[in-house]
């Protein structure tokens, strides 16, 4: 009678099942990775929002507030609240605790096919913690705490649930480890770039490494996917329709989007075309920075005065259109950045001339004369423009963020404020999100946030 | 209760002490509402019928949305600082056109109806009540409408001396048309009342509707709640089965069956032609799902006269209580016709899922009660209960109550007092448990979603094996009296310890999850209810009656434990404390706004000064939202103070009753302001009309700020600017009527008759003269953008034949 009582007090769970019989065979690893992948490709990250920020965040776009979406971000008016912030902040960790279960994994398993999934859960920790930082660290900020990065998480469901901010320095370090890690592990064979990837670990440690000053580094990284001589710069007569199909032939890693798994409404092609969103405009003076014959210009449209990036997400109904993480032409760019940065015997002339070969392929007519950090630094700009990168590549060159005029009746920009952000400005990192300050003792805000 | 036909309710009772819910268990922790239906009644078959037809208004009239022309002022006013300033809107505005969205969105004296009609009656042996009711009503939202279908039929057989059998059949069904109530998105019409320009008009020159890109992601309200659907209908079924079994002499046995069966059906359809669908040929979306909840109680009852002075009452309770969930959908994208809105006729299948869940419940109660000499009545219970929602070791909690009440008239040197009728004292003490999360919190569970159309596999719960039953110390203490023939009332104290409250922890997001359910804690609730009625005059064609209650409630967390890194656990929310130790649950706390600064127009905020060693010196003012201090409102979203005031007239079968409520020492706060209040933020947007009133000049005192093209240093965030006191009074009922005498129905076959009059929210009086809307908001203290409460004045007639 008691047993039978048990029995009808046992809930049943039907659409989850409990953690500890969820991890168990290679297949379930492999499903935990491709969760890490769903929620890395939602849209408050990489489906749009991680894209998207850090560009009406520069010079390169703002938000023209027809559906009320990124106008915080282009104005930086950002208050510990803001649900940017906290999309950002949560989902990255959610992601670095799917990792953590598949690194800290009881299973028993092993053999080559584990150590590839083994590896990919590192690359994503690594790849989860660098956005982290760049978003959240200090080191931007003139009067930062130099002890603020992020907290840098290796367990899942340990019991550590108040942990500190790491330094900004051990942070740095801790990535580069995961990375490393992951390199050495992931099957090199396998290069599908809708998962995370070796290809992909190589392309990510070629940027990683510029952010560090560790430029043989990035050299070495580089050359391993260049020395592959699998990809070639798609030529400027094919440039329009490359983008169309919607998955690069240059991509080392992207989000995958598909008729049935797509980001909808909120997809890129949604907030960049003329839609009902339609919210981020491309600035004159990011057209006006490309000459007329470049093929990259005719991937913005211009109506009217309305500048749109229109070539790179055509998908403006489902948002099909797969999101580039990292593609060839931004591996050849790192190496180059970290030629003219680390300026020692050819390196110079050597960085002159992948950014000339690049931009000729592109079509353009321009020929760089100097390969100085910024020349490099103006070139990734017309070639990675509204991928998310500018004011990461800003910050990492100590540069202003300049108020370039924007259109007429297109909104404002900087809380209406004419002058640049300078570098050093306590804007060059997003407010921890109040949510994590109240329940997390040890966390500490970023200047200038208040509480 | 939406599914209940009103006239078919007998009684409504509300228990509160610890001694009287015991029987019902956890549910009834936080009290129990006992809802008695008629049953039918031996004799001659009688009939009622009734009919009543009402007209539905704002109870408050609300906020205002802003016109054309002064939104264009403030525009103006931006441009002197910023000429770059500019909306789409107001530059293609032609300086005439004015559209009140809220009155486009409104239908201005939407009506409602009901018709009911009953029988009852039977013999010895048997007995029934039948019943049947109609109620359909026009939503005061355009799109919008109720329609409600009932009838219940409930009858009772005595087989012979020992057995009795009673059965109640109640079934209904009901519709609802319209949107989504309160949600954050561009569907909803009260939102777009709000939101969209009054610069903009919804019909083109020739009257029909426009379809097109009215900017900002929103769509022509009229058109869309003309041409999509949002429908909800709900099937109910519910059955009372019971058998009462006389045993022996004093020996009773009953068996209860309650059956409750809900089937609802959902339909969402987007048109193909304008709207959020409109990228892909429109869509529909059918959702089903059922809900299948049953109780089974044994009851055992021995009725113990020791003599004539002392009885005793033994009962032993076995219950069991299971409740089954599943629900599907599907939606199709590709509408091929116009007027086709079934899954069937779409072209594309785009999404379908399926979910099921369940809980149940378990509990074995044993109740005594005593009586001495029909002075002294007492109660114990002692209750073992097991939920599903608890770890296998942690399901079961022991429960227990007792109850003393003394008629202190029923002795002699009481009796004596000449003026004292009724005199009793009563007195309770229990522990009650609370069990009310939601299910599968204690299990670490993953979830399932996908990546580029493989299965994936993703983190959904921490779980929490520890989880375990909330309990609470429950005292109350009463005296209620009767003196002088026409003075009643009662006083009751009551306290309610809880202990190892069910919170959602705040984690840090660095775990990967938002939230652990925890049992934490310890709070207390407090207070006094008194009432008091007196009958000011009773004759046969006369008698007035008037009456009030007031209760008055503290509420405190009391305790909190510390976390694993030795810090003292707080919960907060964006303006909101959850549970911090020493204040009440839910008090507000945010920044306190300081008003506009004559000199600039910037928002002014109050911030603490501090000393060199940290020490708060006093407060200063700023405008730089980041440095302001946040501070405890001192209010929370419930009222510390409320009850009402009732009057009764009877004049020769003419009636009049009324009763005004009031609530006091609670604060509502408008979490929408920071887009319709935002001072040149979200000015694509449509403002509130008191918006108007902002610094223009140096030396303005002004309630609003100067209004500067996105926004004035962020003085359209969260704080106490948007926060209002809900003190208020409400009359919330008034009814006059006349009961036609019986001869004056001599021949016309009635045995009676009763019209009458009835308004609902007649007149409502907030303090704050800055809150402009309705202070009567959902219990969590957000404005929100709902349907309004209604004022409904409703004109009825009954008959009884």
């Amino acid at each position: 009678m008691f047993q039978s009582c048990e029995n009808f007090l046992e809930p049943s769970v039907d659409q989850e099942i409990p953690t500890e019989q969820a991890v168990k065979t290679i297949s379930d690893l492999q499903g935990i990775i491709l969760g890490a992948h769903d929620i890395l490709n939602s849209a408050v990250l990489f489906g749009r929002d991680i894209h998207v920020g850090p560009e009406v965040m520069s010079d390169n776009a703002f938000s023209n507030s027809n559906s009320n979406r990124f106008v915080i971000q282009s104005q930086f008016n950002f208050v510990t609240t803001n649900a940017y912030s906290a999309g950002i902040w949560n989902n990255l960790y959610r992601a670095i605790a799917l990792s953590n279960i598949v690194i800290n994994n009881k299973s028993g398993l092993s053999g080559a096919q584990y150590d590839h999934v083994v590896g990919q859960a590192y690359a994503i920790r690594a790849f989860s913690h660098m956005y982290l930082l760049k978003f959240f660290g200090q080191q931007w900020v003139t009067g930062g705490n130099p002890d603020d990065g992020i907290p840098y998480i290796t367990s899942y469901a340990q019991g550590n649930n108040y942990p500190s901010r790491d330094p900004i320095a051990d942070v740095w370090t801790k990535i580069g480890e995961d990375f490393e890690e992951a390199t050495t592990l992931l099957n090199p064979a396998i290069t599908a770039s809708g998962t995370i990837n070796f290809r992909a670990v190589k392309g990510l440690q070629s940027r990683y490494y510029l952010y560090t000053g560790q430029f043989d580094l990035a050299i070495a990284a580089a050359d391993a996917i260049i020395g592959l001589n699998a990809y070639t710069i798609t030529p400027a007569a094919n440039l329009g329709a490359a983008w169309a199909t919607g998955t690069g032939p240059n991509s080392l890693f992207e989000m995958v989007f598909i008729s049935t798994d797509n980001p909808g409404f909120d997809s890129m092609s949604r907030i960049l075309r003329a839609t009902n969103y339609g919210d981020v405009e491309v600035t004159a003076d990011l057209y006006n920075a490309y000459d007329a014959a470049d093929a990259r210009r005719g991937l913005i449209t211009l109506t009217g005065s309305v500048y749109r990036m229109n070539g790179k997400y055509v998908d403006e109904l489902t948002g099909t259109d797969n999101v580039r993480i990292i593609r060839y032409e931004e591996v050849l760019l790192n190496k180059a950045e970290a030629l003219s940065r680390r300026n020692s015997g050819t390196d110079r002339a050597d960085a002159l001339a992948i950014i000339n070969n690049l931009s000729a392929a592109r079509g353009s007519a321009r020929v760089y004369t100097d390969a100085e950090p910024l020349t490099v630094l103006a070139e990734r700009r017309l070639e990675l423009a509204l991928e998310g990168h500018r004011l990461f590549d800003l910050a990492r060159h100590g540069q202003a963020i300049q108020n370039v005029p924007i259109r007429v009746g297109g909104g404002l920009r900087f809380n209406n404020n004419d002058t640049p952000i300078l570098f050093g400005d306590h804007r060059f990192a997003l407010p921890i999100p109040n949510a994590e300050i109240n329940a997390n003792s040890n966390m500490t805000q970023n200047l200038n946030y208040g509480s | 209760m939406a599914n209940l036909n009103p006239n078919d309710v007998e009684s409504i009772t509300v228990l509160k002490d610890a001694a009287a819910t015991a029987p019902y268990g956890a549910r009834g922790s936080n009290g129990v509402i006992v809802i008695t239906t008629k049953q039918g009644r031996q004799g001659k078959t009688e009939y009622t019928a009734s009919y009543q037809r009402g007209v539905n208004s704002r109870a408050v009239e609300g906020e205002q949305p802003m016109d054309a022309a002064t939104r264009k002022e403030l525009l103006d006013q931006m441009r002197i600082a910023n000429p770059a300033a500019a909306v789409a809107d107001l530059t293609a505005w032609d300086g005439e056109r004015n559209t009140n969205w809220l009155e486009e969105v409104t239908n201005e004296t939407s009506l409602q109806q009901e018709f009911s009609i009953s029988a009852r009656g039977g013999n010895a042996a048997t007995t029934f009540y039948v019943s049947g009711s109609a109620f359909n009503q026009e939503g005061h939202t355009i799109g919008s409408s109720v329609q409600r279908i009932t009838n219940k039929i409930d009858v009772v057989h005595r087989f012979d001396d020992r057995i009795r059998v009673s059965s109640s059949l109640q079934t209904s069904f009901a519709e609802q048309d319209g949107y989504l109530e309160g949600g954050g998105f561009f569907g909803n019409p009260i939102l777009t009342a709000y939101f969209l320009p009054s610069t903009l008009t919804p019909y083109n020159e020739d009257g029909s509707l426009k379809i097109v890109n009215f900017g900002s992601a929103l769509f022509n309200p009229l058109y869309i709640q003309e041409n999509d659907i949002n429908r909800k209908r709900n099937y109910r079924l519910i059955n009372n089965t019971k058998v009462d079994f006389n045993v022996a002499q004093n020996l009773l046995f009953t068996s209860r069956v309650s059956l409750d069966y809900i089937d609802t059906s959902d339909k969402l359809y987007r048109n193909r032609k304008y709207g959020d669908a409109v990228n892909f040929n429109g869509s529909v979306t059918d959702a089903n799902s059922r809900n299948i909840n049953y109780v089974w109680q044994n009851i055992g009852q021995y009725l113990f006269n020791l003599n004539a002075n002392n009885a005793f009452t033994f009962k032993v309770i076995s219950e069991t209580q299971k409740n089954t969930f599943e629900r599907i959908f599907a939606t199709g994208r590709g509408i091929a016709a116009d007027g086709l809105f079934n899954l069937q006729t779409t072209a594309t299948p785009f999404e379908a899922g399926g979910s099921t869940s369940d809980w149940s419940v378990q509990s074995f109660t044993g109740l005594v009660n005593y009586g001495y000499n029909d002075k002294i009545y007492s109660d114990l219970s002692y209750r073992y209960e097991g939920n599903s929602r608890f770890a296998a070791d942690k399901r079961w909690g022991s429960f227990w109550s007792a109850g003393l009440a003394y008629i202190l008239t029923e002795e002699k040197f009481i009796s004596d007092l000449k003026f004292l009728d009724y005199l009793r004292v009563r007195g309770s003490v229990g522990e009650t448990g609370n069990a009310a999360i939601a299910l599968n919190s204690y299990q670490a569970v993953v979830g399932f979603g996908a990546y580029g159309g493989q299965p994936a596999i993703l983190p959904s719960s921490l779980g929490n094996n520890l989880l375990s039953w909330e309990t609470a110390m429950s005292y109350d203490l009463a005296v209620e009296f009767e003196m002088l023939k026409r003075l009643s009332g009662s006083v009751t104290y009551f306290r309610k310890n809880s202990q190892n409250l069910l919170l959602d922890v705040p984690l840090s997001r660095t775990t990967g999850h938002t939230s652990q359910r925890q049992n934490i804690g310890e709070l207390f609730n407090e207070g006094a209810e008194i009432e008091l009625n007196v009958s000011l005059a009773r004759s046969r064609n006369f008698s007035w009656t008037v009456g009030g209650n007031y209760t008055q409630v503290k509420n405190e967390v009391t305790k909190l434990p510390v976390d694993g890194d030795g810090n003292k656990i707080e919960i907060r929310g964006a303006t909101q404390l959850t549970a911090v130790e020493g204040y009440a649950v839910g008090s507000w706390f945010m920044r306190t706004w300081a008003g506009v600064n004559p000199d600039n127009g910037d928002p002014m905020w109050w911030k603490n000064t501090v000393d060199a060693d940290g020490n708060v010196t006093g407060r200063e003012k700023t405008s730089v939202y980041s440095q302001a201090t946040l501070y405890d409102q001192k209010a929370t979203a419930l009222p510390k103070a409320f009850g009402s005031f009732n009057t009764n007239i009877n004049f020769l079968g003419f009636y009049a009753n009324a009763t005004m409520y009031y609530a006091f020492g609670y604060k509502i706060y408008d979490n929408w302001a920071g887009f319709q209040r935002g001072d040149g933020a979200n000015f694509g947007f449509n403002q509130y009309a008191r918006q108007a009133d902002r610094w223009q000049q140096a030396g303005d005192v002004a309630a609003n700020p100067r209004p500067v093209f996105g926004g004035n240093k962020l003085s359209n965030n969260a704080s106490s600017r948007f926060l209002y006191k809900g003190d208020h009074l409400r009359l919330q009922d008034l009814r006059v009527g006349y009961n036609v005498p019986a001869s004056m129905l001599g021949g016309t076959g009635l045995t009676g008759a009763n019209v009458y009059f009835l308004g609902t929210n007649v007149w409502t009086h907030a303090f704050d003269k800055d809150l402009k809307h309705d202070p009567a908001v959902p219990a969590d203290g957000f404005t929100a953008l709902l349907t309004p409460q209604m004022r409904t004045f409703t004109f009825g007639v009954l008959f009884n034949f």
